[in-house]
């Protein structure tokens, strides 16, 4: 009882002086919001991933050990499908040169500046496959045949800088980043796209797409800034709508409105303080707190609307609403805070911000919500129809309806619970990146085009180590190599393999008069070593063989180009190709392969490992916030009823009819666990309340709860459904899934509030007698 | 150097009269004083006949892991043209004996030539690598050949102390198109001309490398020559160490010591 003295003395303060609490917590959340113009955009896939994920660390080691860099790769197709004819060749030496004044470019590969190799008399010439001054001789006529033919022989060129039927080719530029600022990326880009137009208007005739890494980092960039750009405002919009259906009333949807936008900016400005970069799933923050900061408005406001329309008067109005509602909105939010804190235990740090970003907003907007929201009900004029209607009678019938089934409610449910939790191990994770974005996105559409016409741009590394110094000039290793280069050659998705080995073949043969018989590795180990230290010794800037060997030539790297895969398709390969090196090489070859692909591959998997513990405590927490709240053990745990069966169904369904999913997958229980439980709370509560303070049956207080919050409910799932739904437009498909599933979950929550939970408080009573023995002992 | 001995003679005389170069300096026109110090660096180097050390070469990457190559590096003062030196490989094991001459120009490109004992055979290199990494190593060919005055132009930009006196911050831009930089600053000391540090640009501007030098120590012949010097890579990350040991001049080295023959003789 002491609460409700506290909330309904908090009501009257409010009232009273709707100035200075509206002042207070305007400026709160101004102070917080201030935080704002910190804020910065990561535009690095690796953020994704916890500084000591395993995979992460094996592919900075890998980085650490040849070259840390980022491809931007131009696709470049000739309208007329031949690549080797003068424009389009002296086309690719302008991009080729120009790329070298990129942003943090450090090597730049084509056609034009393959290093090719031959034999002249003595001496091995290196040089680029075709120079601009012998382009444009005019004396000697080009051997583009010829020219054609070196290409598409050559291993490291074929499948991989050019297609097969030599009609798309490539200028592949490696950046580095120093990841000093955010900005990084996307100014390389912004650079990388107006090369491609100015490209485009010297070389008319030729299609360009951009794909690789650096483009991918842009692409998430770019994502969580359309995200926010896009599906903010049009949250706004479909809010906006739904409040005036709702409430009818221009001052209480402004009212609100100020609630969302403040609580929006406390989160956001929020970020902005503690230095937390926007990623795609974090930029779905402030949709997510608008839909949560509108429960809690809409339930206080519909109270208030309720006792106006009984023919109070305003500020008594106020008083009651605010009164009835400041226990559960303080515990609906403080459930949600649990819920969404619980992302922490995420692999995937932008998760950790979305939970953390989503928390402070949602502790404003409960603050907002009984401190500005309604002061400024109180200061604004609100016209009600007076209207007798007590409450909704469908409420009642509903109610009676439940318990009047009770035993086929609870046998059905239980059943189909069973049933469609069973289908969730089924749900296949594929964490194919590029399919994180949706069709209509310029980095799908370019690199499916790139996959589908020159190569796979999934790579995986190998770092393979002779186990000595100077080691990988060594025939028996130079021969697993190879064998391993085969091997992966030989995998169904592999579009192409860059192998050292195919280097040294080719200097073998270049060594002796170019004669083809000798397009094998050297023999000896010393010849071999001394080959490649010609060949290095002739490379140019930027063209070394730093990306490919280490320092101590000890150990090499071998990279596999992948095509369209899934995510288990790739962890397949990735396990036969590790199980092919320890089956067939000695010890040292023994590695894992490295890459963001297979980071990604794992991270579902990693996800759901850590989210379970994080779900499992934040389901024991708000357990025990019930228990506390509702004064009873039994009915605290009779809660994880209708906060855990929808949570089930909800992933059952998807995995029967849509399937596939990926990592935002792990948290859809956290994030929706903390929302689904603000509906028990509130039927609980209402139950509770008629148990104990009215005397009633157990189901006549199932009667009552459903008279008094089924409305409520029934709206504040409606919106957050909506809320949830909005994300559905996100061109990021991890958001979507999230948006879909959350909004699918919360729908089945309010089903099972409706049924199985109160068929289920209708056993809990028994018979009559023992209910109010059950109601006394609580009230001790 | 014919083209510029006159005028480094000259200097020399008016040097001689004024006292230190320091002070010399200001009767040198701003527009050439960038110029006027790389000739006093030129001009310090000249007379050693010919040179003869050891050279320890460390590569370092990111991770950590580190690799040494040993060589012997003899050159030798040519007038009017580059210098000659012969480079002989002693370690990593598969490619000791591997011997590389080479004939620095000043605006032509450099010729140079690789015996390769496995194959018994003298190859040419192709000079389009000047800007190519040597051994795998941050120096690139142009870093470590002889630095002809006339392979870059001048600009002068501060003075500064450099390895302890008055010291001078020039800028030079390489003159051949193929270089890999498109400038290097350079922190030379007043009292001695000796370099202190470099630093490169690469082909968009963009600090690619810093090239210290430590531990100048000053031979009988009273030339100075740094016994260390480290090489990072900023961008990459990756560094490389350069000992010097054993610096003898005035060896009984001739041409004949520096052609291709001699190649295949060196071990």
């Amino acid at each position: 009882m002491k609460k409700e003295t506290f909330s309904k003395r908090w009501a009257e303060w409010v009232t009273q002086y709707p100035i200075v609490f509206i002042t207070c917590g305007v400026l709160l959340a101004l102070g917080l919001g201030y935080g704002g113009q910190f804020i910065t955009i990561s535009s690095d896939y690796r953020y994704f991933f916890g500084e000591d994920n395993p995979q992460r660390l094996a592919f900075e080691k890998l980085q650490n050990v040849y070259s840390k860099d980022d491809s931007a790769l131009f696709v470049i197709t000739p309208k007329d499908g031949n690549v080797f004819k003068k424009n389009t060749l002296s086309g690719i030496q302008f991009l080729t040169e120009q790329a070298w004044q990129l942003p943090y470019s450090r090597r730049v590969d084509s056609i034009t500046n393959f290093q090719h190799t031959y034999a002249e008399g003595d001496d091995l010439i290196v040089k680029d496959l075709v120079t601009p001054e012998e382009l444009s001789d005019l004396k000697n006529k080009v051997p583009y045949e010829k020219l054609r033919e070196i290409a598409l022989n050559e291993p490291l060129l074929n499948g991989l800088s050019i297609n097969a039927d030599a009609s798309v080719t490539s200028v592949n530029v490696f950046m580095t980043f120093p990841g000093k600022h955010s900005m990084e990326i996307p100014e390389a880009v912004a650079e990388a796209r107006k090369l491609v137009d100015e490209f485009k208007k010297k070389y008319p005739g030729h299609e360009v797409h951009l794909s690789g890494d650096t483009m991918l980092n842009n692409a998430f960039n770019e994502a969580g800034v359309k995200d926010m750009t896009t599906l903010t405002p049009a949250m706004y919009g479909v809010i906006i709508l739904i409040m005036f259906v709702l409430l009818r009333s221009i001052s209480a949807v402004f009212a609100t409105f100020i609630v969302m936008l403040l609580s929006i900016i406390g989160g956001m400005g929020f970020a902005g303080w503690m230095g937390t970069p926007i990623t795609p799933p974090s930029s779905i923050a402030p949709v997510v707190i608008m839909t949560l900061a509108i429960a809690d408005s809409i339930h206080i406001l519909k109270s208030i609307l309720v006792v106006l329309q009984k023919g109070n008067t305003k500020r008594d109005a106020v008083v009651e609403g605010l009164r009835v509602n400041l226990k559960p909105v303080f515990l609906t939010s403080a459930t949600t805070i649990v819920g969404f804190l619980s992302l922490n235990f995420s692999d995937t740090p932008p998760f950790h911000d979305l939970g953390n970003i989503t928390s402070v907003g949602v502790a404003m907007a409960f603050i907002l919500s009984i401190t500005v929201l309604p002061a400024m009900i109180t200061l604004l004029p609100l016209k009600v129809r007076k209207s007798n209607k007590i409450s909704n009678p469908w409420g009642t019938h509903v109610g009676s309806w439940v318990t009047g089934r009770r035993k086929s409610i609870v046998m059905i449910s239980s059943i189909a619970t069973i049933l469609i939790g069973l289908q969730i191990p089924k749900i296949e994770l594929n964490d194919e990146f590029i399919g994180y974005f949706s069709e209509d996105n310029n980095f799908r559409i370019d690199s499916d085009y790139t996959m589908k016409n020159l190569t796979g741009i999934y790579q995986i590394n190998f770092d393979l180590s002779s186990g000595e110094s100077q080691g990988i000039a060594g025939p028996a290793f130079l021969k697993k190599v190879e064998e391993f280069a085969n091997f992966l050659r030989n995998e169904r998705m592999v579009t192409h393999v860059n192998s050292i080995t195919d280097v040294f073949k080719r200097l073998n043969k270049n060594m002796h008069a170019d004669e083809e018989s000798y397009y094998k590795l050297p023999e000896a180990r010393d010849l071999a070593a001394q080959y490649l230290l010609l060949y290095e010794m002739s490379l140019p800037y930027g063209l070394d063989l730093n990306n490919q060997v280490d320092v101590d030539k000890s150990s090499t790297r071998l990279t596999a180009n992948l095509g369209f895969v899934t995510t288990s398709e790739i962890i397949e390969i990735v396990t036969r190709a590790e199980n092919w090196l320890k089956e067939n090489c000695p010890e040292s070859m023994h590695t894992l392969a490295s890459s963001p692909v297979i980071m990604f591959s794992h991270i579902s998997h990693r996800n759901v490992v850590a989210m379970l513990k994080g779900t499992l405590l934040a389901f024991g927490l708000i357990t025990v916030v019930m228990i506390v709240a509702l004064g009873s053990v039994k009915y605290g745990l009779l809660s994880l009823i209708p906060n855990l069966v929808p949570i089930i169904l909800g992933y059952g369904v998807w995995s029967i009819f849509v399937g596939e999913a990926g990592f935002t997958i792990a948290i859809v229980g956290s994030v929706t666990l903390g929302i689904v439980v603000d509906d028990s709370v509130h039927f609980l509560s209402k139950f509770n309340l008629a148990r104990r303070e009215k005397g009633l049956g157990v189901d006549e207080s199932v009667q009552y709860a459903f008279e008094n919050v089924g409305g409520a409910l029934v709206v504040t799932s409606i919106i957050l459904v909506i809320g949830f739904a909005v994300l559905m437009l996100s061109e990021f498909k991890m958001n979507y899934i999230l948006g879909a599933l959350s909004a699918l979950t919360i729908a089945l929550a309010l089903l099972i509030d409706f049924t199985l939970l109160p068929a289920v408080l209708s056993f809990s009573g028994g018979k009559k007698t023992i209910s109010n023995k059950q109601s006394k002992s609580n009230r001790q | 150097m014919k083209l510029f001995q006159l005028n480094t003679i000259l200097a020399l005389v008016v040097f001689s009269f004024s006292g230190t170069g320091v002070l010399g300096q200001e009767t040198v026109p701003e527009k050439e004083r960038g110029l006027w110090v790389a000739r006093q660096i030129d001009q310090e180097d000249q007379g050693f006949v010919n040179q003869v050390s050891e050279a320890t070469m460390t590569l370092r990457n990111k991770q950590g892991q580190e690799s040494t190559r040993r060589m012997t590096i003899k050159s030798l003062e040519v007038d009017g043209d580059g210098d000659k030196s012969l480079t002989i490989f002693s370690s990593p094991r598969d490619v000791k004996g591997t011997a590389f001459l080479s004939f620095t120009h000043a605006l032509e490109p450099d010729d140079q030539w690789l015996f390769l004992p496995a194959l018994k055979r003298v190859k040419r290199i192709s000079s389009n690598n000047k800007s190519g990494p040597f051994m795998g190593s941050e120096f690139a060919y142009e870093d470590i050949s002889s630095q002809e005055v006339e392979k870059y132009s001048y600009e002068y930009i501060r003075e500064e102390a450099v390895l302890g006196s008055e010291g001078h911050v020039i800028e030079r831009v390489p003159v051949d198109p193929k270089s890999g930089y498109t400038k290097q600053v350079v922190w030379v000391d007043g009292a001695n001309w000796r370099i202190g540090k470099i630093e490169f640009y690469d082909r968009k501007g963009e600090k690619l490398k810093t090239l210290t030098f430590n531990d100048y120590k000053q031979y009988p012949n009273k030339k100075w020559r740094s016994n260390r010097m480290e090489m990072t890579n900023h961008q990459s990350g990756k560094s490389t160490q350069l000992i010097w040991s054993d610096i003898k001049f005035e060896q009984d080295l001739t041409e004949r010591d520096f052609d291709q023959n001699a190649l295949k003789r060196a071990r």
